[in-house]
């Protein structure tokens, strides 16, 4: 009961003491030596006083000297009396010192050698309210600021690794676009020469075809013209027919009057009876004279009738066959146009094409800048990934509280895989543009 | 009476060959005495008469004689009624008068014998058979034979006188 009592009576000694500024304790400690020293001057002051007292009231020496004997052993009590409370104070004081200034300086020495080790996970308590203690509140608000930067400091490496990270897939994707479209416009080129020489091949067959077009249509004009004159000629045979035709009724007609005037023979005959016997023969082979040069005068004018006719149908057929030649000139001048305008369509496609290499040369061209550009990032983004690296590496040293220290190592080896990345996809970057290695190495 | 007029024709074919006239008007064959027949002509223009029949197609001079044209086609009713080249006109000399009569052609002078010349068939029709004098059978054909003089001096044809006065 009694330690308990102590230990509660040292402790809050100690808490009193932690919480007195160095100002009320030097001070206190000031003023308990001044008391002394002034107790120590009013006794001697009390003693003088008093001796010159007792001098003058007692005339006895002996007497005298008995008083200032018995006065002066209780001075001297007295004195030693303070002299030992004064020795106490003293001591006093060092204790106090040593426990509320020195042993928590010591301390605060290792605080900081251990922030200084990168231990920021320590437990700082304030040991009181005064000065020292204010330090310690102090120097816990750092640890915990450094703390929170090397927090968020971490953080902020890992961010920017993985955005490296990203940045050197991207790459790695941008690259292999690159590749992919650097060989679509090499096949795009290629096809490109294919279609120009079929275009180019295409324009000649249409020149020929133009060119054939127009034989084909001096030859349907010929043509035209052979049916014109052949018109011209059935026209003829059908005036000729016609002449005939005219002729062979002259014919008629005059087998007509014959056959009459021999039927009137052959009356004047039978009138004249038995005299005119003869004459009736006569007039009888006239009459059949007649008939005969009419029948053959018939069966002409019917072969006149049908060549006639047949002269008819062929100048039809011929009339037909001309306008079908005209339409077949005109059909061909269509063709021949239409072949002309073919050619003059495929210059221009040819002309097109040039063209369309020529954008084709310039993206070639924009697509090796590409590929230096990709190249460029990836080294960017592989030094910014070692930057991130070192930065983590630096934060590493630091101990957060919350935080254990073993995940330091796993993070270093990710960063080592991740790290060959970007020599990995610098790779096709380079392999589509060998072609084209001086640049890239005067690059 | 047309009995006896058959049985005279007989008798006179009998007595002798006869020659006729031979002409056609559409498909039928007639034929005629050649001794009636003075002139056969081709058809040439006419003077039309006014107010005269139909089938009397007007007047012509020959040789300074006014001779009537009758065309037999259309009084016979004929359908195809053409005037061309062929178309014939036979002047007839009948009771001292000349009249032209209009046929499609004349085909022939032929000889019958008596044999072949049958009587004509009585039936009361326009062309009555007072008008025939029988039928001619020739192999194949068969040639109607007309009596000129009673054809063209008939009451209907009482016009022609008439017109011919003129």
């Amino acid at each position: 009961m009694v330690v308990f009592g102590e230990k509660r009576v040292t402790q809050l000694v100690r808490q009193l003491m932690s919480n007195m500024t160095v100002r009320l304790s030097w001070g206190l400690v000031l003023a308990t030596f001044s008391v002394w020293v002034l107790i120590a001057c009013g006794i001697g002051l009390y003693a003088l006083h008093h001796g010159a007292n007792i001098v003058q009231s007692a005339s006895d020496p002996q007497a005298q000297q008995l008083a200032f004997q018995a006065f002066a052993s209780q001075i001297r009590w007295v004195l030693i009396g303070v002299v030992v409370m004064t020795l106490l104070t003293v001591a006093v004081v060092i204790w106090g010192v040593s426990a509320n200034v020195l042993r928590p300086l010591d301390r605060l020495v290792g605080y900081f050698e251990r922030m200084a080790q990168g231990d920021l996970s320590q437990q700082i308590r304030s040991p009181g309210n005064n000065e020292i203690g204010k330090l310690y509140t102090a120097m816990a608000h750092m640890q915990g600021s450094l703390s929170e930067t090397v927090g968020v400091v971490r953080r902020s490496g890992t961010t920017i690794f993985e955005r490296s990270q990203h940045i050197a897939s991207g790459n790695n994707d941008l690259s292999s676009r690159t590749e992919q479209q650097a060989s679509s416009l090499e096949e795009t080129a290629s096809s490109m020469e294919q279609l120009a020489s079929t275009v180019s091949h295409n324009a000649d067959n249409a020149r020929q075809a133009s060119q054939l077009a127009g034989d084909a249509t001096l030859t349907a004009r010929r043509s035209g013209e052979e049916v014109s004159h052949i018109v011209d000629t059935m026209q003829e045979i059908s005036a000729s027919s016609h002449q005939v035709a005219d002729i062979i009724t002259l014919i008629d007609n005059i087998a007509f009057q014959t056959n009459i005037l021999a039927l009137n023979a052959s009356v004047e005959a039978a009138r004249a009876g038995e005299h005119g016997k003869g004459f009736a023969v006569v007039a009888q082979e006239v009459r059949s004279l007649a008939s005969r040069s009419a029948s053959a005068a018939k069966e002409i004018r019917t072969l006149i009738d049908a060549s006639l006719g047949k002269v008819d149908v062929g100048t039809q057929r011929v009339n037909q066959a001309g306008q079908t030649m005209q339409d077949l000139v005109a059909a061909v001048q269509r063709v021949s146009d239409i072949m002309d305008e073919i050619a003059s369509a495929s210059e221009e496609q040819s002309n097109g094409i040039g063209q369309v290499n020529q954008a084709v040369a310039q993206m070639d061209q924009v697509v090796q800048q590409n590929a230096q550009l990709v190249q460029q990032a990836a080294r960017s983004a592989n030094e910014l990934e070692s930057e991130a690296a070192r930065l983590r590496e630096a934060v590493e040293r630091f101990q957060v509280a919350g935080e254990s220290p073993a995940q330091a190592p796993t993070r270093m080896t990710t960063t080592a895989t991740i790290a060959s990345v970007p020599t990995r996809s610098a790779q096709p970057v380079a392999k589509p543009l060998t072609t084209s290695q001086d640049e890239w190495e005067a690059f | 009476m047309s009995q006896a007029s058959n049985e005279a024709v007989l008798a006179a074919a009998e007595a002798e060959n006869r020659e006729f006239l031979v002409f056609s008007l559409g498909d039928e064959e007639y034929a005629i005495d050649i001794l009636k027949v003075q002139e056969i002509r081709g058809y040439e223009n006419v003077t039309r008469i006014a107010n005269a029949p139909d089938f009397i197609k007007g007047v012509t001079n020959l040789r300074g004689v006014i001779v009537p044209i009758v065309d037999l086609r259309i009084k016979f009713h004929l359908d195809n009624v053409e005037y061309g080249g062929q178309t014939v006109v036979i002047v007839v000399n009948v009771a001292d008068r000349i009249v032209g009569i209009v046929v499609d052609g004349v085909s022939d002078v032929m000889t019958l014998t008596p044999d072949q010349i049958k009587p004509a068939p009585e039936f009361g029709v326009t062309l009555s058979s007072d008008f025939l004098s029988g039928l001619g059978s020739l192999d194949d054909r068969m040639l109607v034979l007309v009596d000129i003089d009673k054809l063209l001096t008939s009451e209907e044809m009482a016009l022609v006188d008439s017109t011919s006065h003129h």
